[in-house]
Order: structure tokens, then C-alpha cells, then sequence
């Protein structure tokens, strides 16, 4: 079990990740951050949209499904997007350089994170 | 002055020589219409002959439409859409326009692929309004969504942003790379 902040700035340390945050779906706050914080803020909302849209979307289909992640590829950049196993209103961001890093090499890292992320 | 006396023939059987610059081939009839079409716009046709105009208008625009080449020769996107729907384990695709949320086009059965079209939609319209906010030239490519038993991919066409090509598969038989691939490669052959 490793805290917040550990958990982050070990994701920030991946080859060509820009930041990462842990961000409530509720409130659209960023509960912790690592890395470059330049439209954190705006891009943590953006993904609460997101994260929002497919829990209702999932609830109107009446599925039994969950969310394990949400991967956005954009022109340079890469976002991954994984709500927390134990408390899925909570979600992990990372946000990557398109050109420099490994997106199965961060996934596999974000989902390890979850794992032993401790509030 | 008569008509035959401003003829280039009888001109010419004067004078006794050959006039320069004569054309004696047949006039292209088959542009005329098409000129005049050109000049007499149907909504400024105002005086007692425009109906006629009208109709030599529509008449031509029938006939342009005839002639003109079939040069699009990309398939229909019910087959590209088939084809897209052999990825393993998948369950269904759509074309879908992001600000309404209706199904353009679908394939497969295995599910409410309209009901999932709608949430999809609403996922891309807060995505792109917030790329928008950002100010970023950033364009989304796709996005990737993995569920506990399924994986679903939205992939906006370059062509128009709004509309998006929507996959879902089975999370334990697809591959969701391979998925990503196709939905890439169909791009270009779809015609909407």
C-alpha cells in the first residue's frame, strides 16, 4: 500500500508522462497531482465528463458492467483515465507525450496503481 | 442588308479568295444549354419568360446529372461496416453523429447498440467541448473504454469530427488494438 502522492509522482516517472491526478467524478476537484500541473484543472474536468457520461451511460443500459479504464488518443497526447476498483466515483489520470511513451507499458502502470493505492 | 450577303461563302465566291479564320464545323449545341443556364439564374428570372428558364434549367440539370461519371467507386457503408464487424468477439458497430446521438448506420446484434450510440455521444460532445476549452488544436483520435466484459472504441472520422465510428466487442475474445486498427483503416472508405 503506498499513499497519494507517492503514488503519482512514481507515475510521472514513466517515460513521457506529462501529469497525473487523482480527481473526484463527483466534484470535478483534483484530490492530488504530480508533474506539469499546465491545464490540469480544465483536463480533470474534462475527464469528469467522461468518467460521468459512462456510469450513466452503463446505468441507462442496465448493465452489471464497470469501468476498468478509458484511454483518449489525441493528436500528441495520450490520456488514460481509470476509476478507482474500490471507489469508482474517484478516478486516476495520467496524461502522456504522444510521441515518447509506451501506452501498454503506462496502462499496465496505472492499474498496478490502482491496485495499491490507499486513501 | 440580307443574311446572304453577310454569308462568308458568298464572301468568298466574290472576293475569290479564301476568307482567314473561318470555322466550318458544326456549333456546339450541346454547351448551349448549359450557358444559358448559367445566365439566367432561376430566382432572378423575374419577367414573364421564367417558367421557361426554369424549365430549361431543370431540363439541363437533369441532363448534366445523367452525363456526369460515376468516379466514387468506394463501397456502400452498410459493407464497410459489415466488414468492420469481423474483428474477434465482436458484438456490434455503428456510425453515429455525435450531436444528435442517432445511429447513422449499425451492423451486428449482440447489442443495444442504440442505446450505447446515445451514451458514446454524449461522451464525445464533453470530450471535444473540452478540448475546445483548452484552447489546444489537440484533435481526439479515438477513445478507448474498457469495461468489466466489454470494450468499446470512438472513433471519430478526420473528415468530421462529430461523426464517430463506434465498436463494441466481447472484452474476453477481442482484441482491442486489432479493434483500433480496423476502425482506423475504414476511415477513408467511408462514404457518407
Amino acid at each position: 500500500m503506498s499513499n497519494v502522492t507517492e503514488s503519482l509522482e512514481r507515475l510521472v516517472e514513466l517515460p513521457g508522462a506529462r501529469c497525473a491526478a487523482l480527481v473526484d467524478s463527483d466534484s470535478g476537484m483534483v484530490l492530488g497531482h504530480a508533474g506539469s500541473d499546465a491545464g490540469l484543472d480544465i483536463a480533470a474536468a474534462a475527464n469528469t465528463e467522461v468518467v460521468r457520461a459512462q456510469l450513466k451511460s452503463i446505468g441507462t443500459l442496465g448493465s452489471a458492467d464497470t469501468i476498468d479504464d478509458i484511454l483518449i488518443t489525441m493528436s500528441t497526447q495520450y490520456d488514460i483515465v481509470r476509476p478507482l476498483a474500490a471507489n469508482p466515483s474517484i478516478f486516476l489520470y495520467l496524461a502522456m507525450d504522444k510521441n515518447k511513451s509506451n501506452l501498454a507499458l503506462a496502462r499496465f502502470k496505472v492499474a498496478e496503481c490502482d491496485g495499491q493505492l490507499q486513501l | 442588308m440580307s443574311v446572304e450577303s453577310r454569308s462568308p461563302l458568298r464572301a468568298r465566291r466574290r472576293s475569290g479568295r479564301e476568307p482567314e479564320h473561318l470555322d466550318y464545323s458544326e456549333p456546339d449545341f450541346s454547351s448551349w444549354a448549359a450557358r444559358l443556364a448559367e445566365y439566367t439564374p432561376v430566382g432572378q428570372a423575374t419577367t414573364a419568360d421564367a417558367p421557361a428558364a426554369a424549365a430549361t434549367l431543370s431540363a439541363t440539370s437533369v441532363v448534366t446529372a445523367a452525363a456526369a461519371p460515376i468516379t466514387d467507386d468506394r463501397p456502400s457503408l452498410e459493407s464497410v461496416l459489415q466488414e468492420l464487424l469481423t474483428f474477434d468477439g465482436a458484438m456490434g458497430v455503428a456510425l453515429v453523429d455525435s450531436e444528435t446521438g442517432m445511429v447513422l448506420g449499425k451492423a451486428g446484434s449482440g447489442v443495444d447498440i442504440e442505446l450505447a450510440a446515445a451514451g458514446a455521444s454524449v461522451i464525445l460532445r464533453a470530450r471535444l467541448a473540452s478540448t475546445r476549452a483548452l484552447g489546444a488544436a489537440e484533435k481526439i483520435e479515438d477513445v478507448l473504454i474498457s469495461l468489466t466484459s466489454q470494450v468499446q472504441i470512438i472513433h471519430p472520422l478526420p473528415s468530421n469530427p462529430s461523426i464517430f465510428t463506434y465498436l463494441i466487442g466481447d472484452k474476453a475474445k477481442s482484441s482491442l488494438a486489432m479493434a483500433r486498427y480496423k476502425a482506423t483503416e475504414a476511415d477513408p472508405r467511408i462514404r457518407l
